[in-house]
């Protein structure tokens, strides 16, 4: 009997203790108990270290406290190859820091051209095999040494330089054989044997950001020392946790914040958790299937760039059946794409329009995707010959979010025309091995790149990588006079009609183009993603409350 | 006595040679692991030349017993070297993580061991009963649901439904100690509702084992109260198998606490353990592997030592 009542008591104070855990009552009983622990614990020594280490920051929460930063969280983490040395950087963490730290020679904008930055403005000469930039005036570093032609020179060079060893050096090979020098303190030279018609964009990317000349490679991995508007607060490799400081001499409108903090949280529900009760304010990589835990919240926005990532059905056009051309456009009629959208990323993205390039960039040949046309698409079939229909196979995988449910979404609208086709799904670690450039027709996608790469990546004769067979020599000569035209609006031109040309003659079928999303809390303004997703840009970031 | 301190002395010989043993074992495995451990580091971008002098610079071209010995050397004045990947002292690395984990294990012991002798007493006593049915339908659902779940589940729960704790345990965060402790709550009690479901069961099973003994009857028949039974007789007896278990949770904390420390991103020695491995950077892997293999022997010889002077036979003999 006493037993029974002592066990029910002690019960209903457990739940009574449980609930009545706030913030008034737990404080007395907590700060009791760090002490005990030091008793409770087997190594006893190590215990000692803790008191002080909680203690020495309290010095500084009074400073602290009345600081008020930005959180950002981020998913990826570079681990102990964390560096904030932009020829080194392994993915977004480092990418958050750096682009804040350090800023790009000449920037990149979200339709992937070439934005002025530390280099105010360029000009080629005739044949474009000389390139002169002039750099913006009155740039520090963030001690206090000012920027010059050598800076960006020594950069650039450092880039190249095998014995520096940066993961950058591939894709700027093609400055092996330039000219770099400084022309005077605010002046650099590029010149090429062969003319190099889009320079700018091709000096931008993940790791051109100017550095000081002669700068020392340990300083710039853990301090690092740009021009940008942040600066790191303190740093050790293997964080998950750093703050920024805004840059004293930085040469553009100060931040309008405090500080920022970078918090690596590789816990997807734990990021979101984090957001939804306000301990991060922007959560940086959002993925489609996070959307529906954060869309009704109205704290929360959710922030999309467009048109950076393309999912398309990639078709051999040699090879039988699809190699007839009405087949193809048949397949094509058949998609309907703004459905297709909102199945697959619920909405958040934009139709496609059979191109490598996104309706929205300025170099499509159309403006928006085309509609879906049943009758069409059977009048087509009948050209080609499948007055009965036709019976495809087409392969894909989950090795991206959303590829299965794209090729299962379409196959069904493809029935409505009389096109059955079987969905083969294939794994995931062998896809891009056994069937990416093995069968003729899969699911496949590729992520932004700027217009002149999107053109060619794919579809030049002698590509790698050319999953659409498309070997066609007036294609091939169309891209090489636009790589020699130095007017930019000719060029555009030029880039409309290969796009035009894939598009109605090609194998593309890319039906959607995910968007880099992002989400922040409603009380932040200033902040916006970019179609390269390690360009986490705090400048202007700031609290509306 | 003399008998005892005789164990004693004889079980830490023993601890200290097995520390040893283990030692050569980790070096070597870290030793033969496939792939040049030069490119690994500096990449694929990497001369030839930089990798000759990256292994120069580390003697990697010494014979293995040479390395072993510098390294060993090394490790018992707690200096493990550099890690390749940062070139920072491997202790710069591992101490503020290792200092997190013992603070956020002496938490979760802290409510571990009062809350399972509660339960598995109360239980006991009570067999049978009401309680006693809650106690095992509950111990049997905590065993089976994964901490990964009941973490994700108690930070879903306070953190954002009725938000009295912070979701993200990044101590590095804190700025107060007040946060710092803040942030240790739901973390422990994950790991200690994890370990006290197998401990409740066990030391409740003994409990009742112990309570049926002829001395327990007698001391009853005595006059004395059930809770003077339970604390005075029966669970000294009983705590030895527990204590055992306790020993083996202890390792777990340090290590397989991993996934804890993921669901609630708090910086701590398992994910250290686990990312040198994923990283593979053989001066990280040796301390982190090495330290934990440490921790447990002693943790077991401390456990050992602890349970031979609670054995009456033993001291009296």
């Amino acid at each position: 009997m006493k037993l029974r009542f002592v066990a029910i008591l002690v019960l209903v104070l457990g739940i009574i203790v449980l609930a009545a855990c706030d913030q008034t009552a737990a404080p007395p009983a907590e700060e009791e108990a760090v002490p005990t622990q030091e008793e409770e614990t087997t190594e006893a020594e190590e215990e000692e270290a803790a008191p002080t280490e909680e203690k020495a920051p309290a010095e500084e929460e009074a400073v602290e406290a009345e600081m008020r930063c930005v959180r950002v969280a981020n998913s990826d983490n570079s681990g102990p190859a964390q560096t904030n040395d932009p020829a080194f950087h392994v993915t977004t963490d480092d990418g958050f820091r750096i682009h804040n730290i350090y800023d790009r020679f000449i920037d990149i904008d979200n339709n992937l051209d070439a934005v002025p930055n530390l280099a105010e403005s360029w000009e080629p000469n005739d044949d474009a095999t000389e390139w002169l930039f002039y750099l913006r005036e009155g740039v520090k570093f963030s001690d206090g040494t000012p920027l010059t032609a050598a800076d960006v020179v020594f950069t650039f060079k450092r880039l190249i330089d095998p014995d520096v060893g940066s993961s950058a050096a591939s894709t700027l090979s093609f400055l092996e054989s330039a000219t770099i020098e400084s022309v005077d303190d605010l002046t650099v030279r590029f010149a090429f044997d062969e003319p190099v018609v889009e320079l700018p964009i091709m000096l931008t990317g993940y790791s051109t950001y100017i550095v000081p000349e002669n700068a020392d490679p340990e300083v710039l991995k853990l301090q690092g020392v740009g021009t940008g508007p942040f600066m790191v607060d303190e740093f050790e490799p293997n964080t998950t946790y750093v703050r920024l400081v805004p840059n004293p001499y930085y040469w553009g409108d100060p931040p309008q914040v405090d500080c920022v903090e970078q918090i690596i949280i590789e816990e997807a529900t734990t990021r979101i958790s984090a957001l939804l009760s306000g301990e991060v304010d922007i959560m940086v990589q959002l993925d489609i299937g996070q959307i529906p835990m954060l869309e009704d919240d109205p704290n929360i926005v959710i922030a999309q760039v467009p048109g950076a990532t393309s999912y398309g059905m990639p078709m051999w056009v040699d090879t039988p059946p699809f190699d007839n051309v009405h087949l193809r456009n048949a397949l094509k009629l058949a998609a309907d794409r703004q459905e297709l959208v909102d199945i697959v990323l619920l909405g958040y993205g934009v139709a496609g329009i059979d191109s490598p390039l996104p309706p929205t960039s300025p170099y499509a040949h159309l403006s928006e995707a085309p509609e879906q046309d049943i009758e069409g698409c059977v009048a087509e079939l009948e050209l080609a010959g499948y007055s009965d229909g036709v019976d495809l196979t087409l392969y894909t995988s989950e090795v991206l979010p959303g590829f299965v449910d794209l090729a299962q979404a379409y196959a069904e609208q493809a029935a409505e025309c009389g096109i059955r086709i079987e969905v083969i799904q294939a794994p995931v670690e062998t896809y891009w091995d056994e069937v990416w450039l093995v069968e003729p027709w899969l699911v496949s996608g590729w992520s932004a790149l700027p217009v002149y790469q999107a053109l060619t990546i794919a579809t030049l004769s002698d590509s790698d990588w050319n999953d659409t067979h498309f070997y066609r020599e007036d294609f091939d000569a169309l891209i090489d006079q636009a790589s020699k035209t130095v007017d930019d609006d000719e060029r555009k031109a030029l880039y409309q009609d290969a796009s035009r040309m894939i598009a109605e003659e090609g194998g593309f079928l890319t039906t959607i183009f995910v968007p880099v999303l992002s989400a922040y809390r409603s009380n932040i303004e200033g902040f916006a993603p970019h179609i390269i997703q390690s360009t986490i840009d705090m400048r202007g970031v700031h609290f509306t409350d | 006595m003399a008998n005892v301190l005789k164990l004693i002395g004889l079980r830490i010989i023993t601890a200290v040679a097995i520390i040893f043993a283990v030692s050569i074992l980790i070096f070597w495995a870290v030793d033969v692991l496939p792939g040049d451990v030069a490119t690994r580091v500096l990449g694929r971008f990497s001369t030839e030349e930089q990798r000759e002098l990256f292994r120069e610079r580390r003697g990697l071209d010494d014979p293995v017993t040479v390395r072993y010995a510098r390294w060993l050397s090394g490790a018992v004045q707690g200096d493990f070297g550099e890690a390749y990947t940062t070139e920072r002292p491997v202790m710069e690395m591992v101490s503020p993580r290792l200092r997190n984990t013992l603070i956020l294990s002496g938490a979760a012991l802290l409510i571990y061991f009062p809350f399972t002798i509660l339960f598995a007493t109360i239980a006991a006593l009570a067999r049978g009963s009401i309680f006693d049915n809650i106690v095992q339908t509950v111990t049997l659902l905590g065993l089976s649901t994964p901490e990964f779940v009941q973490g994700t589940l108690l930070l879903v729960l306070f953190g954002v439904v009725y938000p009295i704790l912070p979701v993200i345990s990044q101590v590095d965060r804190a700025n107060t100690p007040y946060e710092f402790t803040q942030m240790l709550i739901m973390p422990a009690i994950v790991l200690a509702s994890a370990m006290s479901m197998y401990a409740i069961r066990m030391l409740r099973d003994n409990l009742i084992e112990v309570l049926e003994a002829p001395y327990v009857t007698m001391a009853r028949l005595k006059g004395l109260s059930s809770w003077q039974v339970a604390f005075r007789h029966a669970l000294p007896n009983a705590l030895l198998p527990a204590l055992n278990i306790t020993a083996l949770n202890l390792t777990w904390l340090i290590g397989a606490a991993v996934i804890v420390e993921r669901v609630f991103a708090f910086p701590g020695f398992g994910s250290l353990l686990v990312d040198s491995i994923s990283y593979r950077d053989p001066p990280l892997i040796e301390a982190t592997v090495l330290i934990a293999t440490v921790v447990y022997i002693v943790a077991n010889l401390m456990v050992d030592i602890l349970s031979y002077m609670l054995t009456p036979k033993l001291r009296t003999g």
